[in-house]
């Protein structure tokens, strides 16, 4: 009787992983098919049909000839590095100054983070251009990191994760001559990169599928990255929907190469982040 | 999809404040030396224009250009297709716009309203005997806040057949060889067989009237002064009552009302769809992506009871530039007879210029899909009629307009209500 129920659960635990499985693989595999369908594949078929029936990597060969993968790629990842680094260190620093020491305005910095992520970017991104043109920056890639470098979203993430740490810790260290400093790098922050894993892979995504200020930031396609450079697959006035499959299949190696050899940090990350946030 | 620009409102309503602050800038014309000789660099931007298809004809422009006018330099940009209209605004904002710019005359309305724009026919009247009557009415802007003028040179025109899906025409029990091309006909034949069509899940059409359609059936947008809309008279009323006829049969796809649907194409590929309004590269689309189709395809002119539409693409100069003469004399050779039409050879678009249609290449003699689409489309281009006011924009009015008949037509409210609310919400936008 026992038995039985357990296998029950069992069934059901499968089929709900089956159909997540379908819900999440199933775009990017039909992507994936759609890119190596050649030209005596129906794609408006219908019913549709996954496999190709006229196999072809001539969509790849296209899509790396009409623009330059490479050179977006290597602009994203660009963005993408400055964003991670400047969210990590910035957040870091700024989550632990809000939630452990003290100092005059404190509360009122805190509502300002607070504020800060409820405007819209479509209602500053005009400004947010006319300061980078001020500063001369428009068309370089920093640019494009910039305004997102330190997300305050992140840095409340990073002030909760500083407050869970127990006070007793800090204490015992300052007792032992810690300065602030020591405590910040040596006691503090080992306890929350969980929290700083997770702010890492949120600011990468971030920076990499952000289209509207790189769009707007950046002038010309040497400086594109890889959203806005995709972009340039569809043609002018009609569009072969099996090159821009090919074009984003292309576009997702390096993610799917960063998550893998990250992946075992993420997990952990994400359990200790969840456990202590 | 070229000619379906969207733009994030809130951006757009930002410009126009901003504009005002960065129009300060004092600018210096003195850039080319006073014998009238040109010189000096200038950037110059396309839209979704740099691809193996078309590149070298840009580059071989640009250099013919540079030889001819030693010490001219052009410096060649181009932006991808989404998001222009977000660009542009933010560039008018910062006053960072390029020198001359590819964009249509929605577009160029609102920028021209803002004063980033030179007035052509001030600068250079003897332009206007260079382009077609239609093409520079088109490009002709006048309103609250705004001088009249021509706030660019008219560049490619676009226009195309209706396409018939003969496999589909065949199933609702039409006849394929007599089919309707003007909308009273076509909403006669809707009476007739739209419900086979529809218990046979066939579209009659899978698309609410979009802004040209209403100037196509004989509605007149706006006043003769410009400074209303009159897009809610009887006879636009009896436009859409026809296309709520259509939707109560079945006749009319249900997606058609979601605004965010647009995969019309996609459905006439899938050949779920009758008939549909297209352009005249639509029939290679089809060759290449749509065999299936293809093989059914049957052209004709384009729906229409007054005039065929035709879609306009400009070359305007940013009046902030440091080189009005090079921009100016630039923008005139890229939109000159020559290379109009050698353009146009590539991309299967149609020239703005004045006795430019006498080219063999718009008068095919063959029997084939794609010749018969290009009589049809030539002929338009001579007879036919820019029905969308530059006024109306894309981001805004269209929208509006959209989802206010997608109510009526589900009967949530009148056919008069939601015509009389988007006449309202447009004229409000005019007067600003």
């Amino acid at each position: 009787m026992h038995n039985q129920r357990g296998k029950a659960a069992r069934i059901i635990q499968y089929v709900l992983l089956v159909f997540m499985f379908v819900i999440l693989i199933g775009p990017m595999i039909w992507q994936l098919m759609l890119a190596v369908k050649g030209p005596g594949d129906n794609i408006y078929s219908v019913p549709p049909y996954l496999f190709p029936k006229d196999f072809t990597f001539a969509n790849f060969t296209k899509a790396l000839n009409a623009i330059p993968i490479l050179t977006y790629t290597r602009n994203s990842a660009i963005v993408a590095i400055i964003s991670v680094c400047g969210n990590v260190i910035g957040s870091t620093l700024a989550g632990y100054a809000l939630a452990r020491l003290k100092f005059k305005g404190k509360g009122f910095v805190t509502a300002l983070v607070f504020a800060c992520m409820m405007i819209p970017v479509e209602t500053v991104i005009i400004s947010q251009f006319l300061v980078i043109r001020g500063m001369h920056l428009q068309n370089t890639l920093l640019a494009a990191a910039l305004p997102g470098l330190i997300q305050p979203i992140n840095v409340m993430l990073m002030t909760n994760a500083f407050r869970g740490v127990p006070y007793e810790l800090e204490e015992a260290a300052k007792v032992d001559g810690a300065n602030v400093w020591q405590r910040f790098l040596q006691i503090c922050v080992p306890q929350v990169i969980g929290t700083a894993t997770v702010v890492a892979i949120f600011s990468f995504v971030g920076a990499w599928n952000d289209f509207l200020w790189p769009l707007i930031v950046l002038a010309d396609d040497s400086t594109f990255t890889l959203t806005v450079g995709m972009n340039r697959l569809r043609g002018t006035f009609f569009s072969d929907p099996r090159l821009i499959a090919a074009g984003t299949v292309l576009a997702l190696i390096p993610i799917i190469i960063f998550f893998l050899v990250f992946q075992r940090y993420f997990f952990r990350g994400v359990e200790q982040g969840g456990v202590k946030g | 999809m070229r000619f379906s620009a969207k733009g994030v409102v809130a951006v757009g309503g930002a410009v126009a404040m901003v504009m005002s602050m960065a129009a300060c800038g004092g600018s210096n014309n003195n850039a080319s030396s006073s014998d009238g000789k040109l010189s000096g660099e200038i950037t110059f931007q396309t839209w979704n224009l740099k691809n193996d298809k078309y590149t070298p004809y840009f580059e071989d422009l640009i250099a013919a250009y540079e030889k001819d006018n030693p010490g001219t330099k052009i410096k060649w940009v181009d932006q991808p297709s989404e998001g222009y209209e977000d660009k542009l605004s933010a560039d008018a904002a910062a006053g960072s716009l390029p020198d001359v710019i590819d964009m249509g005359p929605n577009a160029a309305y609102i920028l021209a309203k803002a004063g980033t724009l030179l007035n052509i026919a001030q600068e250079d009247p003897s332009a206007k005997d260079l382009y077609l009557d239609n093409a520079w009415k088109g490009a002709t802007f006048k309103g609250e806040g705004l001088e009249e003028g021509t706030y660019g040179f008219p560049w490619y025109l676009n226009t195309g057949p209706t396409f018939y899906n003969k496999a589909a025409v065949e199933a609702c029990g039409a006849d394929a060889s007599n089919l309707p091309t003007t909308y009273d006909d076509f909403f006669k034949l809707a009476d007739q067989i739209g419900k086979t069509c529809g218990e046979k899940g066939i579209s009659m059409l899978a698309k609410l009237p979009n802004s040209e359609n209403y100037g196509e059936y004989g509605v007149e947008m706006m006043n003769k002064d410009r400074t209303s809309y009159t897009f809610n008279s009887d006879k636009a009323q009896s436009f859409i009552e026809n296309y709520k006829k259509m939707y109560d049969s079945g006749a009319l796809s249900k997606e058609a009302l979601n605004a965010n649907w647009n995969g019309e194409t996609d459905a006439f590929k899938q050949g779920k769809v009758m008939a549909m309004a297209g352009s005249l590269y639509s029939v290679n689309d089809f060759k290449e992506n749509a065999p299936e189709v293809y093989k059914n395809l049957i052209v004709t002119k384009r729906l229409a009871n007054s005039s065929a539409n035709i879609f306009m693409e400009m070359l305007v100069v940013n009046s902030q530039t440091k080189n009005k003469a090079l921009a100016i004399d630039f923008a005139k050779y890229v939109t000159n007879k020559e290379n109009q039409v050698k353009f146009d050879k590539l991309a299967n678009i149609f020239p703005s210029t004045k006795d430019s249609m006498d080219d063999p290449f718009f008068k095919p003699e063959g029997d084939d899909l794609e010749s018969q689409a290009m009589r049809i489309s030539a002929e338009q281009i001579e007879t036919g009629t820019l029905w969308v006011p530059p006024e109306f924009s894309e981001a805004q009015d269209t929208t509006n307009l959209r989802e206010q008949v997608a109510q009526a037509i589900q009967g949530k409210q009148s056919v008069k209500d939601a015509l009389d609310s988007a006449v309202k919400f447009s004229d409000e936008r005019l007067q600003q």
